[in-house]
């Protein structure tokens, strides 16, 4: 018992209430250990199943990995078994009120699992820090390239996912700092530009417009789009004073890890001269909204915009084949009538960042 | 985020509030529910057009078939087109659910000769003419609703099908429903190499041959007038079964050796799987006699197979040829409500009957195995619907009714039942508003002689007041020296708790309403205005309601909120008197009154207006308990108790129920429940003894 005690991290009382520091990352990855070894062996035996090389066997096997009982925590601590998720979710949360593992069932058959290490405040967006396990195969987990949907505590939340970047920013954080960046630097940057920038420039309206943006790959389209957002959705002069700390970072972002140039400089003048008459560029970001509104309906109008699919407007065929846009719409599939759709849209958006930002 | 959504000081909203606001879990509880309004309001619009057009003549709304339906809002589909495609079906449901005899003008048309039957498995021919009538159903009310009554949120909802759609096709039912609703994008895609490499040949062949009759349908509809739209529906059915039989099972004696498709290995399967030239009955058997039972193979999820006529292929790929199809073959898995597909049975677990001791050992295997995984996967029932749940049933019952219909803010609770500490779990949400003129006047005209009396009453709250008292002292203590009490710790001073009336408290109001089906016409509608009347004085009583229906439906039991400041959508409480006139004329179902009663309360007692308020709770019942009397009493005693509540029973009706525990117990007989005037007497002298309780304590000072 005394053992036990003594390895229990120890807590401190701060802001009125007891604060027990988040786990190391030693501590995590061994505690972890043996939930993510399951997992691999679920996932390649998931893996055979759905690739049809699977017979009833493997199903059987599938069922003995996921009855297997393995320890998460401490070594002492309480075994659970991945048949039994609330049980498991329980011996998380002991380890680490940041641990999320969300489950689904893909096609309703097998089960996927993602573990990831979220930071849910609620002060600030919810974001997904770090993805420790994502089943391999199709996942249902990420709708979207900036969202996720998890449940969190039996009520759906959604996340921004930024967990994807977490290499990236490291490096970024190596490259402007002298000393090495340790993962909760990288935390820190993360947690600031959803904070500061991503919560307003992202919202959840945007999926459409984004994912037409990535199908045809409309840069400046997407990138107006977020500064817009940003612009309308922030309050400059927070985000002016808040930029402060993490200055250069922020702009080295925008820059390097997620390229977007015009919201990048709008950032690099915000910390420079603070919020100058942001009234003045709420008013231009309205009008650029409108006119991108226009133009993105009058782009999704198109007809004959993709081979086998001519007799149909586009907004069909991206509403119709949401699910797997990227390959319907993919770039040997172009028509010369969609070449100079994006053309026009493209050309416009830039005219627009360029006047907001100038 | 904070528990209620408010994005607090990193973002702020600039947007107006749309439909696509309805289900998203970032936004505030005020925009949702706006949302949800708005949602609510043009799918009410819809539905009633789609009733008037599937009926010819305009229809009111008690006459509505189907309730709204959310399902498209809980998948990962873009919000707004969701929301659309949400009202698109529930308009399209709606009018099925009217289209009674166009769908009878389908089925006969669907019809075979005698001379095509006697070759045909009649078991097959029948499933393929129930999917090609309800196929070209669904068409003909597409080109009714999008074409004739240019409802543009019925084609949204065509395209979040097509979006759906799982290419590989893996039952009948499916191709003849994409080729017939959505054939100008699956007859494209289908084009690709990408696309073409995941179907089936057989499949692909099917496709083909329906093709030319829903083309020829397509060209004739754009032309045509609504009222000859039936008959041309009815040329497509005939000529889609006629295209079809080619593909139809013959019957068992012309059939092929099951055992020639039999192979050990899945390559060689899928070979023989190829070269089918009929729609199969069933997924694909293995031989019972194969001794190596572990080592059979079973269908992989990316794999192309032949559409299967009665369900689709999974892992139990292990049916016999010659069992006789039905539901009955199949025991039900672990309850879920997202895998069980239209018929009832559970998708997963698809577990024929054994023929032999080896073929009963390798199902015992599988339905364990299908057992274990739905349990790891699986999400208690008072979670938000999954995506993953959500989408997947959406994907196997297209243009039918899902699995989420409205519910204003509806979330499952897991509750203990205060007293007993029963355990259950119950389904709540709001109700919406109502649209029937003639309901709400009813109730509107019953309530305003109560409110007329209850009107005058003043409620006042009570609050606990701490007093210094004055010290006793004899004997040897002078009474002189106890003014220096204040300095010296030898003389302590006496604290006295007493609890005073309080002319600025707003006391709370709680109101359960039984809606169970014990409840008759006239107590239901007795206790309808008498919960508008609440309602309407509301503000001028000074009081804070909360107003509650409990009941249960299909889901179990069921609080909808009438009246709850957080949880119904975008009213006071004067227009919650709407939703008091949408209840049913009726009870509905039966409920367990402790833990409803448990959940309304603890919700109540859980706001902040609740702290240090004085508390009142009304129960507006039959008098027909349908918990244990005792529990019943157990809760009422455990409240009175813990949270210092006053409880009182109000029974409509003769039912002799006795319960000593509540405050107050007031009976309006059954031959009075039609004149609101004497329940309206009854209740003043009711409240009357409430106010007069609330202000017998000693009186404190303003503030």
């Amino acid at each position: 018992m005394a053992r036990a005690k003594s390895r229990r991290r120890a807590g401190t009382w701060e802001h009125g209430g007891w604060h027990v520091p988040p786990p190391s990352r030693d501590e995590l990855r061994c505690g972890l250990a043996p939930l993510l070894r399951q997992l691999r062996r679920v996932d390649d035996a998931v893996a055979k199943l759905a690739g049809g090389e699977g017979r009833v066997d493997d199903l059987v096997q599938l069922q003995r990995i996921l009855t297997e009982r393995f320890p998460v925590g401490e070594p002492t601590c309480t075994t659970v078994t991945l048949a039994q998720p609330e049980p498991l979710r329980e011996q998380l949360r002991l380890l680490s009120r940041d641990l999320h593992l969300e489950i689904h069932a893909v096609d309703g058959q097998y089960p996927c699992y993602l573990l990831c290490r979220v930071a849910a405040r609620w002060d600030a967006p919810d974001i997904i820090l770090e993805e420790l396990h994502v089943s391999s195969g199709r996942v249902s987990f990420f709708h979207d390239r900036r969202f996720a949907m998890l449940m969190r505590h039996g009520r759906s939340r959604t996340f921004l996912r930024l967990a994807r970047w977490r290499r990236a920013s490291k490096t970024l954080l190596g490259g402007v700092w002298r000393q090495r960046p340790d993962d909760r630097d990288c935390d820190d940057l993360l947690a600031a530009v959803a904070r500061l920038v991503l919560a307003s420039a992202w919202y959840e309206d945007q999926r459409l417009p984004f994912a037409v943006a990535d199908a045809f790959g409309l840069t400046h389209f997407r990138s107006a789009l977020e500064l817009v957002a940003f612009i309308l959705g922030s309050n400059l002069y927070q985000v002016a004073a808040g930029i402060r700390e993490w200055q250069e970072e922020l702009v080295g972002f925008f820059q390097q890890v997620y390229p977007n140039v015009p919201l990048a400089a709008l950032l690099h003048n915000l910390s420079r001269h603070g919020a100058v008459n942001p009234a003045q560029l709420e008013t231009a970001a309205r009008g650029v909204f409108v006119e991108l509104n226009r133009l993105f309906s009058a782009f999704l109008g198109t007809t004959g915009a993709l081979a086998d699919l001519e007799q149909l407007e586009l907004f069909k065929v991206v509403l119709g084949c949401f699910a797997n846009l990227g390959e319907v719409a993919a770039r040997a599939c172009w028509k010369p009538a969609l070449e100079e759709a994006v053309g026009v849209l493209e050309g416009a958006a830039a005219d627009a960042t360029g006047r907001l930002v100038g | 985020m904070t528990p209620f959504g408010d994005p607090g000081s990193y973002q702020r909203f600039w947007r107006p509030v749309s439909i696509a606001d309805a289900a998203r879990v970032g936004g505030s509880w005020s925009r949702r529910n706006e949302a949800l309004d708005q949602l609510d309001d043009l799918t009410f619009e819809h539905q009633m057009a789609a009733a008037a057009s599937a009926a010819g003549h305009r229809v009111s709304a008690a006459d509505l078939k189907t309730r709204p339906q959310r399902g498209p809002l809980h998948t990962d589909y873009p919000a707004f087109p969701a929301a659309r495609a949400c009202i698109g079906l529930s308009a399209i449901c709606e009018f099925n659910a009217q289209a009674g005899s166009a769908n009878l003008l389908l089925q006969a048309a669907v019809k075979l000769s005698p001379d095509q039957l006697a070759v045909l498995d009649p078991t097959g021919v029948r499933q393929a003419a129930s999917h090609v009538a309800e196929a070209v159903g669904h068409r003909l009310c597409l080109d009714h609703l999008c074409v004739g009554d240019k409802f543009r949120a019925v084609e949204s909802y065509r395209l979040f099908a097509a979006s759906m759609l799982d290419l590989r096709f893996r039952r009948l039912k499916d191709v003849i429903l994409a080729a017939c609703t959505l054939g100008d994008l699956v007859d494209g895609l289908s084009r690709r190499p990408n696309v073409r490499r995941r179907i089936h040949p057989l499949t692909l062949r099917i496709l083909s041959a329906l093709a030319p009759s829903c083309a020829h349908y397509r060209q004739a509809a754009g032309r045509c007038r609504p009222e000859e739209l039936p008959a041309l529906a009815a040329a497509l059915a005939r000529g889609l079964m006629s295209a079809l039989l080619p593909f139809l099972p013959l019957k068992t004696s012309d059939a092929p050796d099951p055992a020639r498709l039999e192979r050990p290995g899945t390559r060689a399967l899928s070979r023989s799987w190829s070269r089918l030239s009929r729609v199969p009955l069933q997924s694909p058997s293995r031989n019972p006699d194969d001794p190596r039972a572990l080592s059979a193979p079973l269908l992989g999820l990316n794999e192309p197979a032949p559409p299967v006529m009665d369900q689709p292929s999974s892992w139990t790929t292990k049916r016999r040829p010659d069992a006789a199809p039905g539901p009955s073959h199949f025991p039900r898995g672990i309850p879920s409500d997202a895998a069980s597909g239209d018929d009832g049975a559970d998708q997963r677990v698809l577990v024929p009957r054994a023929h032999s001791q080896e073929e009963a050992r390798v199902q015992g295997l599988i339905q364990q195995a299908a057992a274990v995984i739905t349990q790891a996967t699986a999400a208690a029932a008072w979670e938000d619907p999954r995506v993953d749940q959500v989408t997947h049933s959406l994907r196997t019952n297209l243009f039918g009714q899902g699995p989420l219909e409205a519910q204003l803010g509806g979330h499952r609770h897991q509750i203990t039942a205060y007293g007993s500490g029963r355990k259950g779990v119950i389904h709540e949400g709001a109700l919406p508003r109502c649209r029937d003129a003639e309901s709400l006047r009813q109730v509107r005209n019953g309530a305003a002689p109560i409110a007329q009396k209850l009107r005058a009453y003043q409620w006042f709250g009570r609050r606990t007041e701490m007093q210094a008292k004055r010290l006793q002292s004899r004997g040897a203590l002078d009474p002189h020296r106890l003014a220096r009490l204040g300095i010296s710790s030898l003389v302590r001073r006496r604290w006295r708790r007493r609890r005073v009336t309080d002319y600025r408290g707003r006391p709370l109001v709680i109101l359960a309403k039984d809606g169970s089906s014990s409840n008759t016409a006239a107590t239901t509608l007795a206790g309808k205005t008498l919960a508008a009347a609440f309602l309407m004085i509301e503000r001028l009583a000074r009081i804070r309601l909360f107003a509650a229906d409990y009941s249960s439906d299909h889901h179990g039991h069921l609080v909808q909120w009438l009246w709850h400041p957080q949880k119904t959508p975008g009213r006071n409480a004067w227009q919650a008197v709407e939703a008091v006139a949408s209840l049913p004329p009726h009870g509905q179902g039966g409920n367990e009154d402790v833990l409803s009663l448990s959940h309304i309360v603890r919700e109540v007692l859980l706001t902040p207006d609740a702290a240090k308020q004085t508390v009142i709770v009304i129960n507006i019942t039959d008098g027909k308990i349908n918990s244990p009397l005792s529990e019943f009493r157990s809760m009422i005693r455990t409240l009175r108790q813990t949270h210092r509540l006053t409880y009182s029973l109000v029974v409509l009706g003769d039912a002799p129920i006795e319960v000593p525990e509540a405050d107050h117990v007031v009976r309006v007989p059954r031959h009075e429940l039609g004149d609101s005037h004497r329940i309206a007497d009854r209740i003043a002298q009711h409240v009357n003894t409430l106010v007069r309780a609330l202000r017998a304590g000693r009186k404190a000072s303003h503030g």
